[in-house]
């Protein structure tokens, strides 16, 4: 029981993380790499304020959501004047941009050695430290995530968003100003995610780099095209399908020779069957 | 159709969840096997490492004529560096296997993530990790590759030796380098570390910028510490720019591909390596056979983990309980790499040998 436990406090927080891209990339049609990055920076805020100064994790998560905040609100500036495969690429080199300092910063980040002892979360005396218990936290800040980014994308807000998407130079016309809009839902995706890398930090107690590498803002990537864009249960099942597939794959019973690579192959093939018939996602309103 | 897909996701979690639930809690009977989980990398970057581990493991099971009904090894991929994959792989083997023993993970950053869960009534875990003082508050991890203080201090003895004072360390940007880097510099009363570059590792394919940065710093030597895919690589690269300036490049590669390498042709290379001129015969003859191959120091790791393990768990009549005591009073075993065998506080010890590429061969210093 306690992997099936694992596995779902794995989904919950990758679902959070989808749920905060795909307000930028679906909602939004920016197509960002930098996700990954707000998600360390969360779990590095976190994880120090918790390690070194033994602040409570709810108020560290706040604090670390305000810093990443701030810090996505900058590169959002610069972003922001980008479109299209610039945007992309002007995303994926912040996300190695800030790698690198969670890599080379040891006097604060403690660089390749990483940060043990990340304690467990407390609330008036309550513990979250069984799993159980810690996966009940983690559906309830997903619920309230859900709940908010889907309050976000109903209201005129999230209509000028998916205007955006559609056609940002006819917004313009309009009078509207596209650069703040992008600016403020970089910023709130960005936040999100701190709270996703929040989680993590706690949950796996130890957090290094090398979890937070270009390739894991490509995953996230992955889990909203693969749940549907623009859709937020989409995330929610992206998530799930992405954790629990190759976990379902190592009961299958390959050769214990190839099961490893036989594993991925069967991932892949799998991704790759699923966009070819359903290139929106399993429940994407449009395609990338 | 989405409907359709809501309802196909939550039949599959309550059908997954009704089949783990009616999985029948295990409770160890006396003729169960001793169940081993290998946790390691068998694809990805790192594939290839964790792969000859569990070819050493396997070898050394049929040498000894382990039979399944005895001990049975189960085989999960950790993945490369990310600590999430690791952790979920522990879960699994912890949780539905309920093994009594692993061998993994890889590297101190998977072993510190799953060191918390690891508790008295948990399987004796045993890391292809470099030993680290952060294990040892965790009284049944043990770890297999020496610390990276013995290799340092090792290499300092070596250079002070040769009077080559002035160093110039190449190496990678992890928790390995900035170690090795640290080490060096707390030695200023016998060497002087003149300059350094951190790469980080499995990207930088090409080292000759970096190794004429060193050569212009006008180094005594230069000291290269690397994983044996790097090593190999610099080892290539490093005599036509060395300018006379010698090599000393601790990593654990087989003598005979460092041969193929260099044909007769590189003076000045010294390294250090725990691989002894030919591993146990047996082993390095099998793992031929299956590979076509000559194994590398993770098969040899492997190979000698899997014979102490066995070892250990006789002493210990398979009570697992026992088998941390166990492991550290094995005397004398016959493994892949020579004298390989576990001290009092759970880390290794293993010799550590230089070598000099003179005439054609590697010549061991001392000899």
């Amino acid at each position: 029981m306690e992997y099936l436990i694992h596995l779902a406090i794995l989904v919950g927080i990758y679902a959070i993380l989808g749920v905060s891209l795909n307000l930028v990339v679906g909602f939004t049609g920016l197509l960002s790499v930098t996700q990954a990055a707000f998600y360390g920076l969360g779990a590095y805020t976190t994880a120090l304020l918790l390690v070194n100064f033994g602040v409570n994790f709810f108020l560290a998560a706040i604090i670390g959501m305000i810093l990443t905040a701030m810090i996505s609100f900058l590169i959002g500036l610069v972003l922001s004047r980008f479109r299209g495969d610039y945007y992309a690429l002007g995303s994926f080199s912040f996300n190695i941009i800030i790698y690198s300092v969670f890599l080379n910063w040891q006097a604060v980040t403690r660089g390749p050695l990483g940060i043990p002892g990340v304690a467990r979360p407390s609330l008036f005396g309550l513990t979250f430290s069984s799993n159980f218990s810690f996966l009940l936290l983690t559906l309830s800040l997903l619920l309230l995530t859900f709940l908010f980014t889907r309050w976000l994308t109903v209201s005129s807000f999230g209509r000028v968003l998916k205007a955006i998407r559609e056609d940002e130079t006819a917004l313009q016309v309009f009078g509207y100003r596209p650069i703040h809009y992008k600016l403020v839902i970089f910023v709130i995706g960005a936040a999100l995610a701190a709270l996703a890398g929040a989680l993590f930090a706690s949950y796996i107690t130890f957090i290094d780099p090398s979890s937070f590498v270009l390739f894991e803002s490509i995953f996230i990537l992955a889990i909203i095209i693969l749940g549907g864009l623009a859709n937020l249960k989409g995330s929610v099942l992206g998530a799930l399908f992405l954790i629990l597939l190759p976990e379902a794959l190592r009961f299958v019973g390959f050769p214990s020779d190839v099961a490893a690579q036989m594993r991925q192959v069967v991932y892949g093939l799998i991704l790759v069957f699923l966009m070819l018939y359903r290139p929106q996602g399993l429940m994407g309103e449009y395609k990338l | 159709m989405k409907n359709l897909i809501w309802i196909i996701v939550i039949l599959v979690i309550i059908g997954g969840g009704w089949w783990f639930n009616q999985q029948p809690e295990t409770s160890p009977a006396a003729d169960e096997p001793i169940k081993i989980g290998l946790i390691m990398p068998l694809s990805g970057e790192l594939g290839v490492f964790g792969t000859n581990v569990k070819k050493g493991v396997e070898i050394a099971l049929e040498q000894k004529n382990v039979s399944t009904s005895s001990i049975r090894l189960i085989s999960e991929d950790s993945g490369a560096f990310t600590t999430n994959a690791a952790f979920t792989a522990f879960k699994k083997v912890v949780d539905v296997d309920d093994v009594d023993v692993i061998i993994g993970p890889f590297g101190p950053a998977q072993t510190l993530t799953i060191a918390p869960n690891i508790g008295t009534t948990s399987p004796v875990v045993i890391s292809v990790s470099n030993c680290d003082e952060r294990f040892k508050e965790y009284p049944t991890l043990f770890c297999i590759y020496p610390g990276i203080t013995d290799q340092v201090l090792g290499a300092v003895d070596f250079m002070t030796a040769r009077d080559w004072r002035k160093v110039y360390l190449l190496t990678e940007n992890t928790e390995f380098g900035i170690l090795v880097e640290n080490l060096l510099k707390q030695q200023t009363n016998r060497v002087n570390l003149v300059g350094s570059d951190k790469v980080v590792p499995n990207q930088t394919k090409d080292f000759r910028t970096l190794i004429t940065k060193a050569v212009a710093a006008s180094p005594d030597v230069v000291y290269a510490m690397f994983a044996p895919n790097e090593g190999f690589v610099i080892l290539r690269q490093f005599p036509p720019l060395a300018k006379g300036i010698p090599l000393y490049i601790g990593t654990d590669i087989n003598k005979n591909q460092l041969l193929d390498i260099f044909g007769q042709n590189a003076p000045g290379v010294y390294f250090a390596t725990r691989i002894d001129e030919q591993y146990e015969e047996d082993f390095t003859r099998r793992f031929k056979e299956v590979t076509g191959n000559e194994p590398d120091y993770f098969a040899a790791l492997g190979h000698s983990t899997m014979v102490i393990l066995l070892d250990g768990l006789e002493r210990a009549n398979n009570d697992i309980q026992k088998l941390p005591e166990a492991l550290t009073n094995i005397v004398d075993p016959i493994t892949a790499v020579r004298d390989f065998k576990f001290t009092d506080d759970r880390t290794v010890s293993v010799p550590l040998d230089s070598y000099e590429f003179k005439s054609g061969r590697f010549v061991r210093l001392g000899e």
